[in-house]
């Protein structure tokens, strides 16, 4: 029982069989394709042809109700020809003679090259795409694998996934690009036949060697046919537990499957939305989402370029894994279409020159620092003390603070000028060189070229104020907004004449860095303490030497230097020694008593 | 070199004079085309014949109308144009000197030998 199909052939109405129908859409299908050079009068020609079936048919088929068959079909297909008799035709009246005669039916199609491979052939495929010897080409795979960070081994994959084996006869040829005709299709299926009775031959000969052997050790041993027979049942068990074994590998293998199709589909839709969210947010303007700079772009490119670049690059890997997983489910060949995996190929290679290209060209704009160097003279040095203190702008900060480090915003400033706002400002104490007080700010920020980052530098807004015994420093710097925030920072250092006192105000607690000071003290317990300027540093004059050391829950040991007297002390042992030219005396204190030496 | 190549292009070769020829004889369809051919044995499946007139006919040798049938669809009916007349000649020159020249080559092997 067969289904029947109604068709048209050149007007005429036919009842033709699903399996007669098929071959007949092959025929024409098959000469569709090989008057494909020209198809303008292609159409022309289908038509002329399908009349001419339709006339063939009509003589028939007798009665309207009898059913087209396979078989008449087959006959139609004698009295008309193989597609092949069009295309000969076709390439004996083109009116340009010079072209090459192979060129037309020769079009190389690239295949991963099942008999010569070292894993899937793709490397033996692309040698004979490009007609050069595949060393060359697997020798641009390692190269890529461990120079380009792996990225041979992703197009290796890829590639792997893309390309269909070149299995049969014909597609070897396309492969090798000799035309596909019957004389070549021959010539091939000797060669691969030569190859296989070869292999036959082989294993006839090492069978015989091992049907040898085996006697031989028969004479030798005198083994009984029990023990023959013995052998078998081994070899019906390997056997079966070989069968075992690949079933349950098929099976791992579809597990295997789901997973990768389930993590690529999570990680695709997570990548989707996060960039999705980041371009919605970047076109909104909202860029202080979440109270702080959620996203900083400080780039040229525009957050959605970076984005698709993004999607691109790290999708299109992730498509092809979904791909794979249901590959690895269902076995289906041709899931993706050629022009798809080629479009989406060369996506990904524009997509990784752009990455490149970002990447570089971020690179240089940050590749040399540059620092710039201001000096200002403090006149109106006070007698007594001179008060540090650090001021905020809560216009532009919005917080009264000096807890938080290194914030970067985007802010308005007074004249409603968009700006970048930083707090990346350290505060460092020295000894002048000379009776005079004065400040050095020292100006950091990177750009192209050592030139253009001492530009970027001297850009760098930051005030200072002193007026009667304080001295105020800006907690903060800012900068054009274009002139962007990365790498900058500003270093302000006092330099104070000897035996100045100083005190440091609570708001200088986290500025403070890299001050040196007389036996070593915390910069950040500095605040809230006056200080003398001394050869060695800074000397603290109110601080608490031992208060804090002698508490108990001090279970760490503590160690006190100062002017050759060594103060340690542990949860339960006090220790002072005296250094003095050499000689030492040591006090301890301890469960045992004390002891001095 | 095959042999049986060789002889359809040979044959191929002279299909188009061959097509050209029998139009001269009057207008005809394509199924009176290819049984004069067939008849002739010049041509083996009918296949070949298509692509052939419709090339013929976008060079401007040959044109066609439509016919109704009694015995079933409308028939292709081909004829041939000025430029054809024309071509033709020079075609009929050509085999005529082409036969000559074959039968001197040919009859005057073995006595060359």
């Amino acid at each position: 029982m067969n289904k029947t199909i109604n068709i048209n052939l050149g007007g005429i109405f036919f009842h033709i069989d699903e399996e007669a129908y098929q071959k007949m859409k092959r025929y024409l299908d098959a000469i569709r394709r090989s008057l494909s050079d020209d198809p303008q009068g292609r159409d022309e020609i289908i038509a002329d042809i399908e009349l001419r079936i339709g006339e063939l048919l009509s003589e028939r088929v007798k009665d309207v109700r009898q059913v087209v068959n396979e078989s008449d079909i087959d006959e139609i297909i004698a009295v008309m020809g193989q597609p092949e008799d069009y295309m000969i035709d076709e390439e004996l009246f083109t009116d340009d003679s010079g072209k090459n005669y192979s060129s037309k039916s020769s079009k190389k199609k690239l295949f991963r090259d099942g008999d010569d491979k070292f894993f899937g052939g793709v490397a033996s495929g692309i040698a004979h795409y490009f007609n050069v010897d595949v060393i060359w080409i697997r020798i641009a795979f390692l190269v890529t694998v461990f120079a380009g960070f792996g990225s041979g081994l992703i197009a290796y994959i890829v590639l792997w996934i893309l390309l269909p084996e070149a299995t049969t006869t014909a597609e070897k040829l396309q492969m090798e690009g000799e035309p596909v005709n019957i004389s070549n299709i021959e010539k091939k299926i000797k060669e691969e036949f030569g190859g296989v009775s070869e292999m036959v031959r082989n294993a006839a000969h090492d069978v015989t060697d091992a049907v040898k052997d085996v006697s031989q050790s028969f004479k030798k041993k005198g083994l009984s046919k029990a023990q023959i027979r013995s052998r078998n049942g081994i070899q019906d068990f390997t056997n079966t537990l070989v069968k075992i074994i690949s079933s349950l590998f098929m099976v791992l293998g579809k597990f295997i499957g789901v997973i990768v199709i389930i993590i690529s589909v999570i990680a695709l839709v997570a990548l989707v939305i996060s960039l999705f969210t980041a371009s919605t947010v970047d076109f909104m303007g909202a860029t202080s989402l979440f109270g702080g700079e959620f996203l900083v772009n400080d780039t040229e490119f525009s957050v959605w370029l970076i984005s698709l670049i993004i999607i691109i690059l790290v999708g299109i890997p992730l498509v092809m894994f979904f791909v794979l997983g249901l590959f690895i489910l269902s076995n289906k060949t041709k899931i993706l279409s050629k022009t798809t995996k080629l479009i989406f190929l060369s996506l990904w290679i524009i997509a990784l020159f752009g990455a490149i290209y970002l990447g570089v060209s971020q690179g240089i704009k940050y590749a040399n620092e540059g620092t710039s160097i201001e000096k200002n003279d403090i006149y109106s040095l006070p007698s007594d003390t001179l008060t540090i203190k650090m001021i905020d702008d809560e216009l532009l900060s919005g917080s009264t603070n000096f807890t938080q480090r290194f914030s970067t915003k985007k802010v308005l400033d007074t004249n409603d000028q968009i700006k970048y706002y930083s707090n990346n400002v350290h505060v460092d104490v020295k000894l002048s060189d000379s009776a005079e007080a004065y400040i050095k700010l020292y100006k950091k920020a990177n750009g192209k070229t050592h030139l253009l980052a001492r530009e970027n530098a001297k850009k760098l807004e930051y005030n200072y104020n002193v007026s009667g015994t304080n001295l105020a420093l800006n907690s903060y710097f800012i900068t054009d907004y274009k002139n962007s925030f990365r790498n900058k920072n500003i270093r302000v250092t006092l330099y104070v004449p000897k035996n100045q006192v100083l005190y440091f105000d609570e708001s200088t607690r986290v500025f403070l860095r890299q001050v040196k000071t007389v036996g070593n003290i915390y910069n950040r317990d500095m605040p809230e303490h006056y200080f003398k300027m001394t050869d060695a540093g800074l000397e603290c004059l109110d601080c608490p030497v031992l208060k804090a050391e002698i508490s108990e829950e001090t279970k760490e040991e503590k160690k006190i230097e100062k002017d050759g007297v060594d103060v340690s002390i542990t949860k339960d042992s006090l220790k002072i020694e005296f250094k003095d030219d050499g000689e030492k005396a040591e006090i301890k204190l301890d469960k045992n008593g004390v002891k001095i030496r | 070199m095959k042999i049986e190549n060789t002889k359809a292009q040979m044959r191929k070769g002279v299909l188009e004079f061959c097509i050209l020829s029998i139009l001269q004889r009057g207008d005809a369809y394509t199924n009176e085309i290819l049984s004069s051919l067939k008849d002739a044995k010049l041509i083996v499946v009918e296949g070949t014949i298509y692509p052939l007139l419709t090339r013929l006919k976008n060079a401007g040798l040959l044109s066609y109308r439509w016919e109704e049938s009694k015995s079933g669809p409308p028939r292709k009916y081909y004829e041939l144009t000025e430029t054809g007349t024309l071509f033709l000649k020079e075609l009929n020159n050509t085999w005529t000197d082409l036969v000559m020249a074959v039968n001197i080559v040919t009859s005057n092997k073995p006595t060359k030998k």
